[in-house]
């Protein structure tokens, strides 16, 4: 459990840079309704990604972050690419708890899919769960595959592939994967920020879900059983707003067993990782 | 890219299958051989797909060593095992062409292929044509 508590350590030193005072975000944020996710319409980047990430972590407003608080955050994503936070960590964990039930799905290697990889941290930690296996991380956002490609070039892991693509889009129907994990983009957002980020495949795919942050989710669970093999599971992230037991059942619509895995509180919102499999016992 | 993504790629646009690949930089990193994950990943490859697009690779040996159709699981011996885990994982394609039978082509840079595509915006016209069903689109080709 060594890694776990290394991950959660970092998640405590990360959420303390997280805000920076007096950034354009801590302006907006104290004129703020308390509505959460309205965004306002075409707030700078900036903004919006301060916005996103707050909800993501525990109480901003507090003083004991301001000392702390330098540039971190505008160096996070300024690469354009989704900076490992505590959605990835909390993925990775549930993976680590459930070594065993991947390393079983993967026997005498299997196929594994991470969709949408970001920076590559996942990627990187279910090659090394499941060694066995030959993995493909994808994502639309070209400078997280070539993030992704660095980190699991400097770590030396060899079982990944990486491709530019649009969740399910590019594969023939006839490939069935052992493991799927999906880190969605699924903050709820207006429809002129869902296009931009279609459009654009930019910073913004990686948060803009539109509706109750579902709409790509929804596309990911249209789908996913087909891609599925007999013995295979699915780890996806989400928040409370996106209805985790209505997700639940739609899996079950589709054929698959589904549940929850692993729940956290982070700032205001409820982060939960569900898993979906096609053996009774994977739900 | 190894040619076990290759064989799971279809076009995003038509899903024509296979798109066929044309390498311009290879490149050669070893793997360990594990002959489980040879056996179980046989039945999940499009053989003749395979075949052909390994012989972009420059490795005159391990092409002889393939099998012109499928091979039967128990008719397989240790060099041919071999040769498929080298063409299937060992090989990569670094930069080359993903052609679909459409005339699409889909470009891999950097070992990475681009199967995104992207709705061609028209300069004129209505700013809604973009969204109607048959718009014009074209292959992404912005930069990795
Ligand atoms: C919340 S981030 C997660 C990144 C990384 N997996 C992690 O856990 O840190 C969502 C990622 O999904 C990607 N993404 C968004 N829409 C996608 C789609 N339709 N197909 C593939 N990837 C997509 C985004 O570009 C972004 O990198």
């Amino acid at each position: 459990m060594a890694v776990v508590v290394e991950r959660k350590t970092c998640i405590a030193e990360r959420n303390t840079k997280r805000i920076r005072h007096n950034s354009p975000f801590h302006t907006w944020i104290q004129g703020r309704a308390s509505r959460p996710f309205s965004l306002p319409p075409r707030a700078q980047v900036s903004v919006k990604f301060e916005l996103y990430y707050a909800y993501l972590c525990p109480p901003f407003h507090s003083e004991q972050f301001s000392e702390h608080c330098t540039t971190a955050l505008s160096m996070d994503g300024a690469d354009g690419v989704y900076p490992s936070s505590e959605d990835t960590f909390l993925l990775i964990e549930a993976l680590e708890l459930d070594t065993s039930r991947i390393v079983d799905a993967t026997k005498n290697g299997g196929l594994c899919l991470d969709l949408g990889c970001g920076s590559g941290e996942v990627s990187e930690a279910l090659a090394r769960i499941t060694p066995t296996s030959f993995c493909i991380s994808t994502d639309v956002n070209h400078l997280a595959t070539t993030k992704t490609r660095e980190l699991l070039q400097n770590n030396g892991l060899i079982n990944v592939d990486i491709a530019l693509c649009d969740l399910f889009t590019a594969f023939r129907s006839t490939v069935r994967f052992d493991v799927i994990l999906f880190n969605p983009p699924y903050v709820p957002t207006d429809q002129h920020e869902l296009e931009h980020a279609i459009a654009e495949r930019d910073i913004y795919a990686s948060w803009a879900g539109g509706k109750d942050g579902r709409e790509v989710i929804d596309k990911f669970l249209a789908t996913v059983n087909y891609f599925l093999s007999d013995r295979g599971i699915v780890y996806l992230v989400t928040l409370e707003t996106n209805k985790p037991n209505e997700i639940i059942s739609i899996a079950e619509v589709q054929g698959l067993h589904a549940c929850q895995v692993l729940k956290r509180r982070a700032g205001i919102e409820t982060l939960y990782i569900l898993r979906l499999g096609k053996r009774r016992d994977d739900g | 890219m190894r040619l076990l993504t290759h064989n799971m790629l279809h076009c995003p646009r038509t899903k024509a299958y296979p798109l066929q690949l044309v390498a311009s930089t290879c490149d050669d990193v070893q793997v360990p051989f594990s002959e489980a994950f040879i056996r179980r990943m046989l039945p999940r490859i499009q053989w003749e797909v395979f075949r052909e697009a390994a012989a972009q690779f420059p490795d005159e040996d391990m092409l002889a060593k393939l099998p012109e159709s499928t091979p039967q699981p128990d008719t397989l011996d240790e060099p041919t095992l071999k040769a498929i885990h080298r063409a299937l994982l060992e090989w990569h394609v670094v930069d080359g062409t993903l052609k679909a039978e459409n005339g699409s082509e889909y470009a891999v840079k950097n070992g990475i292929p681009n199967l995104v595509i992207t709705e061609v915006r028209k300069e004129s016209g209505g700013a809604d044509d973009a969204n109607s069903g048959d718009a014009a689109m074209d292959v992404d080709d912005k930069g990795q």
